[in-house]
């Protein structure tokens, strides 16, 4: 054979081996902070997004992941079968139980990311709470926001646009519960782009129209955030019905110069003019405040999930008593019990290098060193702090160390065990414990009784200056005044809010 | 038989080339997003690479007189291709990281990743003009029929990349096929030996020296 054919074969042979050998690398699932025990169910690529189901036994959960981003995550206990044990869940029942494959998981209603829970208020704010809702969503994400209306509202129909038909697949074939409901006419699924969709459903009556589509950049689509939009997405409404928008952003960013200004406000800024400059004249906010979030240590500068509702119809506290009492008493998941679905996690903790080790779950150090959980010392909670999260924290170097110890020996073959391999100076053991029934409740119950007030959170006195009334006496330091007009024409919203 | 080698490796190199600016962006959404600059930024380097490997092609071609040069252009790119995923994922991580804030952050990572695979495949096209060149008088037409047809190769490589192989096989895959295409072309024409026409029938012949 000629020489060169060969070198060309054995080059070719070399490369082939090696690209293969390495094809199979995922987007970051073992950063720092995340559950040791977390394992890939399936991972799928699309024209859109490269996609993977994650679960975490300790951490609770099955969360949809575009690329590392999390869209979302159900709890996996309590499971669907545990919900329809209740007699009270009736309307979650199917008529035959359904078959799960063996090693797959059939994940309830019970959300596991923050935003989810407020999906309802969206329904509770409308000028009556509809019978039968009907409920648009656009961009499906994990589903488990259709579930956590589908769990309080037995008789809504949602309508759930998405773009990617990968993910609509995604989300029917390793969650049992949507696949069921889609099979009940509750839940339908379109493949398609939302802006020619929505369009096109003009005079529709819809209750609810919720906007939570995101790209893989973790960026609004430009198409999906314009004036235009807007109102087409209002022109679906019934009487009385409200537009709901998950936007991440922040109130604002302070220079070293003492103002307010950066990328990420505006886009919860812009949300607000647009959508009032869209003739949804009433918007309300409500900043969504995450474990650990105290209300009166709201940081304007960190990026978060808002919710931004608006509608045609008064909605400000003020104004709208009425549904500002159906947020105050709404009681989400009643029928489940705290102390029940808890999850325990320890790490490491590196107070020096402001770094932390991956989760991991309580059991495999109390199992081996029991003196460990009798040495942590509580975190006290802050007024008004969100309950749901207990921490708790312990410096004994020894302890610390034959934890460490404890982890490195029990963890299954294949945990990510980061930051577990020594145990630096400064190093303190975190435990953090999380009721999931708790944390719908507590995040409900403190992000709406912030929201409740008017002289942060009045779209009137946050934004401006074209388009509100006159603004002395309103707090400065909340006022976006840079706050732009998104349109057809200036469509900027693809800001990176990361 | 000659010419359909010439064209079949047209469009295989065509189609590969195309791809991997719809995979390319994907390769770069999870660091970048998905905004407009994505979009800017890969097309700069695609369409950048092509014109360096136009030029550098050119020469390549003036100075040879058969297919195997061609064989290691196209080999070369089919190995970028298959060790694309060894790399490709860290380094826009990296870059990602480094320079994720900065609307250029971007395109340096589009050039690092991609300029050298579609480089080599935008010198392919003046390669194969010298291959395929047969007479003056026709020249036109024949080169005018290689970049039809190389470029039919472009529009199925974003066409079915899109439509079918994003949707069924994952990134990496795809590029490990296509690097396996890609060889497998460059080990052809390094087993088949191809002599450039215009050596084997002067378009003029050459004249005796008119003496001096």
């Amino acid at each position: 054979m000629d020489r060169q054919v060969l070198y060309g074969l054995i080059l070719t042979v070399a490369a082939a081996a090696a690209g293969i050998a390495f094809r199979d690398q995922h987007y970051r699932l073992d950063v720092g902070g995340l559950p040791a025990d977390q394992r890939v169910v399936d991972h799928r690529d699309s024209p859109y997004t490269g996609m993977t189901w994650v679960t975490s036994p300790s951490n609770n959960y099955l969360q949809l992941r575009f690329f590392e981003m999390v869209e979302g995550g159900v709890c996996v206990s309590p499971s669907w079968s545990d919900l329809v044990a209740d007699p009270r869940l009736a309307h979650l029942k199917p008529a035959q139980p359904p078959v799960i494959a063996t090693g797959e998981l059939d994940p309830g209603t019970l959300n596991n990311s923050a935003y989810i829970s407020f999906f309802p208020a969206g329904l509770l704010l409308n000028r009556t709470v509809p019978e039968k809702p009907r409920v648009l969503v656009v961009g499906l994400g994990s589903g488990v926001g259709i579930a956590q209306i589908a769990h309080h509202f037995p008789t809504a129909v949602v309508d759930v646009v998405d773009i990617d038909p990968a993910v609509i697949r995604m989300v029917r074939d390793h969650y049992p519960l949507m696949a069921w409901l889609e099979s009940q006419g509750r839940v339908n699924f379109i493949a398609r782009d939302a802006r020619a969709y929505v369009r096109a459903q003009r005079g529709q009556g819809y209750h609810l129209v919720i906007l939570d589509a995101y790209t893989a950049g973790s960026t609004i689509p430009p198409h999906l955030m314009t004036r235009e939009f807007f109102a087409e997405c209002g022109a679906t409404l019934a009487e009385g019905g409200l537009v709901f928008a998950n936007i991440i952003g922040c109130y604002g960013e302070q220079d070293a110069d003492g103002t307010w200004r950066g990328a990420k406000r505006r886009v919860v800024g812009g949300a607000l003019r647009t959508f009032r400059a869209a003739g949804l004249d009433n918007a309300w906010v409500i900043p969504v405040l995450h474990a650990g979030d105290r209300p009166g240590s709201f940081d304007r500068s960190s990026a978060r999930n808002n919710i931004v509702i608006c509608g045609k119809h008064e909605l400000s506290p003020a104004r709208f008593d009425a549904g500002w009492s159906r947020l105050r008493d709404w009681v989400p998941f009643p029928e489940l019990q705290p102390g029940r679905h808890v999850s325990r996690q320890y790490q490491l903790i590196d107070r020096k290098a402001n770094t932390g080790s991956t989760f991991v779950p309580a059991a495999w150090i109390d199992a081996v060193v029991p003196a460990v959980a009798g040495a942590m010392k509580s975190v006290p909670l802050g007024e008004g702090t969100p309950a749901h999260t207990l921490g708790s924290i312990a410096s004994d170097r020894a302890l610390l160390e034959q934890a460490a110890q404890a982890v490195r020996t029990s963890a299954p073959a294949g945990s990510q065990l980061r930051g577990w391999d020594e145990v630096p100076a400064n190093t303190e053991l975190y435990l953090r414990t999380i009721d999931w029934v708790l944390f719908p409740r507590e995040t409900w119950r403190t992000s709406v009784a912030f929201a409740r007030q008017t002289d942060k959170h009045d779209p009137e006195l946050l934004v401006g200056p074209v388009d509100g009334p006159e603004r002395d006496g309103a707090p400065q330091s909340w006022y976006m005044s840079d706050a732009p007009l998104f349109t057809d024409q200036t469509p900027n919203a693809d800001i990176v809010n990361r | 038989m000659r010419l359909f080698a010439i064209y079949a490796t047209s469009i295989t190199c065509g189609f590969c080339l195309m791809a991997l600016e719809i995979l390319g962006a994907r390769v770069l959404y999870p660091s970048f997003g998905s905004s407009i600059d994505v979009w800017a930024a890969i097309i700069t380097v695609f369409i950048l690479s092509l014109s360096i490997g136009y030029v550098i092609g050119g020469r390549i071609a003036d100075r040879s007189t058969n297919n195997r040069p061609l064989a290691w252009i196209v080999l070369g790119s089919g190995i970028l291709y298959l060790t694309l995923p060894i790399y490709a994922l860290r380094v826009s991580e990296a870059l990602g990281d480094a320079m994720g804030q900065m609307r250029f952050g971007v395109l340096v990572a589009g050039l690092v990743l991609f300029l050298l695979p579609s480089l080599l495949l935008g010198m392919i096209s003046p390669v194969l003009v010298k291959l395929v060149f047969v007479s003056a008088e026709r020249v036109g037409r024949t080169t005018g029929m290689l970049y039809a047809v190389g470029s039919v190769g472009n529009v199925f490589g974003i066409l079915v990349t899109d439509y079918i192989l994003l949707e069924h096989v994952r990134i990496n895959s795809n590029l490990l096929w296509m690097g396996g295409l890609l060889c497998v072309t460059g080990l052809l024409h390094l087993a088949i030996r191809m002599q450039a026409s215009a050596e084997q029938q002067p378009a003029v012949p050459v004249a005796p020296s008119q003496g001096a």
